[in-house]
């Protein structure tokens, strides 16, 4: 499935979500697309380096792995600043605009505590990984700055999630965004 | 068993007041495994579940495969595929429905989404069919049914999916969807026929081609073909592991759009993000649901599961009806990642334990989520076509694929009933 990510004409964008949520979102945005491709082109090296020159690529798979969080966490922002989850939107059409507003306002609310949360855990692994001093296990890179990373990444998720929490109370969003289209 | 049945019911409940289904498993998940296991294991199990997913070579096929259906979606070979069903089916009466059908199943072979597939399929079939008089219906519920193919014929993101949560071969599962999915397109096809028998003036037939033209048009789809059998061939012959089968196949993809001039700058951004932004929903899903499934296997409900299981040993046949039925009702509601990421840890233990091929069983739940994007009230596939056709009341569109999903109960039946349909290609994997 395919995340378009749109939000309806009648919500409005404000200025703090733009500078806090959107603005710092597109960087990490570009870095996340960026581990994407470097990860494609990485694959294709590998493989055509190990039949046509053979010699493939050491410890592809390491590092390739560890690029996986920052593909993922990056675009983390921006997917909660869009409200790009997966939900289930069978009652929205029995629900009044008000009833709307509040609804993204509690979703919102929730899914920021879920990601402040999510980031204290990692952060917590990441304290673990510091303590025991752990390494991978080709290159001996040090794990606990990925984990705390990871944990940092949620944490701006989580902003962003708050932002979104904040623009419903002002009224500038009305209501969640509708089902994403793999279209366009 | 009454703590876990606490826990899907709390999880239904939150994902109804449109919580994030991922969010809503993290939750119900954390506080189940704490009222299952106490605060501590709770606590730190998160940390772990969200690491290890997120770090993992395994998983990194599906971002992978994703931008290859992405890249593939803007090299525009679905206009090329479309024109060559259309030339040899036009002609026929529903023959441009039959044509969608066709290159929809094609499109399948390069993308492993299903919304993807019908977004795509949908600006290039939709207006020829609109300008022959079709159907709006009929038309839009070809493609959104032809879409669904995009799961099971290789690639797959959901074959992938349920390759890594049941430790089973991507490369066997990938071989396994292939005749399911010709199954598919040939049902579908009959269906369309006995629409246009019922009413011949849903489908008038188009244009008819003679054959130096028909020739001519297969040599578009050369593209579709050198992708698909590189792919495929590479994880077949044991040439390249699936993620590098993924790899190879986006940066062909990728060429492919390049040389064909589709890819701007600005296009080529915005299928980086709106991939990375699927990975990263997906990944939040898998999450969740990890996290939830550690609760309830915190519970005695696997357990129970596996003992009522046990007393039908002799009839195994209505175990797997039973989960059938559970699969068609939840797919009624439920998004079609999230029901797999919750139902097949506990059902997969089920299905060995009778004694049934795990392969065969990934190809059926993968059939019964395609079912489960086009029947109402909630399909996703639907709601793509409403989202690309605004002017076609999605009370239409359910109607229009109606006939495609009764198809698709007699496929599955097919597909459950006789094993060896799924089976007999993987045997061939390396």
């Amino acid at each position: 499935m395919t995340a378009k990510i749109d939000t309806r004409a009648d919500n409005e964008k404000s200025r703090l979500v733009s500078w806090l949520g959107i603005s710092p979102s597109r960087i990490l945005t570009f870095v996340s697309c960026l581990m994407l491709f470097v990860m494609m082109l990485l694959t294709f090296i590998d493989v055509t380096g190990r039949y046509i020159f053979n010699s493939p690529l050491p410890a592809l798979h390491e590092i390739i792995s560890y690029m996986m969080p920052g593909l993922i966490f990056c675009i983390m922002p921006l997917v909660c600043t869009k409200e790009g989850h997966v939900t289930i939107d069978l009652f929205d059409v029995f629900l009044s605009q008000r009833l709307k507003q509040l609804q993204g306002f509690v979703v919102n609310l929730i899914g920021c505590g879920t990601m402040i949360f999510i980031s204290w855990r990692l952060a917590e692994k990441s304290a673990t990984h510091y303590e025991f001093n752990e390494v991978t296990d080709d290159l001996y890179l040090t794990i606990w700055p990925f984990s705390l990373l990871m944990a940092v990444l949620s944490a701006c998720a989580a902003v962003a999630l708050l932002l979104n929490v904040i623009d419903y109370i002002r009224g500038k969003r009305k209501n969640p965004p509708e089902l994403e289209t793999a279209s366009k | 068993m009454i703590l876990a049945l606490f826990g899907f019911v709390a999880l239904l409940t939150l994902s109804f007041l449109r919580v994030p289904i991922a969010f809503a498993m993290v939750i119900v998940g954390f506080f189940g495994m704490v009222l299952a296991n106490g605060w501590e294991g709770a606590l730190a199990n998160v940390g772990q579940t969200a690491f290890d997913s997120a770090i993992n070579y395994e998983l990194s096929v599906v971002p992978l495969f994703i931008l290859m259906g992405n890249f593939v979606t803007k090299a525009k070979l679905s206009e090329e595929l479309y024109a060559a069903s259309n030339a040899f089916l036009g002609h026929l009466r529903g023959g441009l429905a039959m044509a969608t059908i066709v290159s929809c199943g094609g499109f399948s072979a390069v993308c492993g989404s299903s919304m993807a597939t019908a977004a795509t399929m949908s600006k290039v079939a939709m207006p020829s069919m609109v300008k022959y008089g079709y159907d709006k219906g009929l038309a839009a519920g070809s493609i959104a049914a032809g879409g669904t193919l995009g799961i099971l014929i290789p690639p797959s993101v959901m074959l992938v999916i349920y390759g890594i949560l049941t430790q089973s071969s991507i490369g066997k599962l990938f071989a396994a969807g292939i005749i399911p999915g010709i199954i598919g397109i040939v049902f579908y096809l009959a269906a369309v026929q006995v629409v246009i028998r019922i009413n011949p003036k849903l489908g008038p037939p188009g244009e008819r081609f003679l054959w130096p033209r028909r020739i001519e048009s297969l040599k578009g789809v050369w593209g579709v073909i050198t992708l698909f059998i590189f792919v495929m061939g590479g994880i077949y012959g044991g040439i390249f592991s699936p993620t590098e089968a993924a790899g190879i196949g986006a940066f062909g993809a990728f060429i492919f759009a390049v040389t064909r001039k589709t890819l701007t700058l600005k296009t080529f951004y915005e299928v980086l993000i709106e991939s990375a932004s699927t990975t990263a929903m997906l990944f939040t899903v898998l999450i969740g649901a990890l996290l939830f499934a550690n609760f309830i296997n915190l519970t005695t409900f696997p357990d129970a599961l596996l003992a009522i299981a046990g007393n039908f040993k002799d009839q195994p046949q209505l175990v797997i009806i039973a989960i059938l039925i559970i699969y068609l009702l939840l797919g009624c509601i439920f998004e079609s990642l999230s029901m797999i990421l919750l139902t097949v840890p506990l059902f997969f233990p089920l299905v060995q334990e009778l004694g049934f091929n795990p392969i065969w069983f990934g190809i059926v739940v993968v059939v019964i989520t395609e079912i489960s994007l086009i029947t109402p009230p909630v399909g996703l596939n639907v709601f793509v076509l409403r989202g690309v056709l605004p002017d076609v009341a999605t009370s239409l569109i359910f109607k229009g694929v109606t006939p495609y999903w009764i198809a698709d109960l007699f496929r599955l039946a097919v597909i459950v009933s006789f094993p060896i349909l799924s089976l007999w290609l993987p045997s061939f994997v390396k």
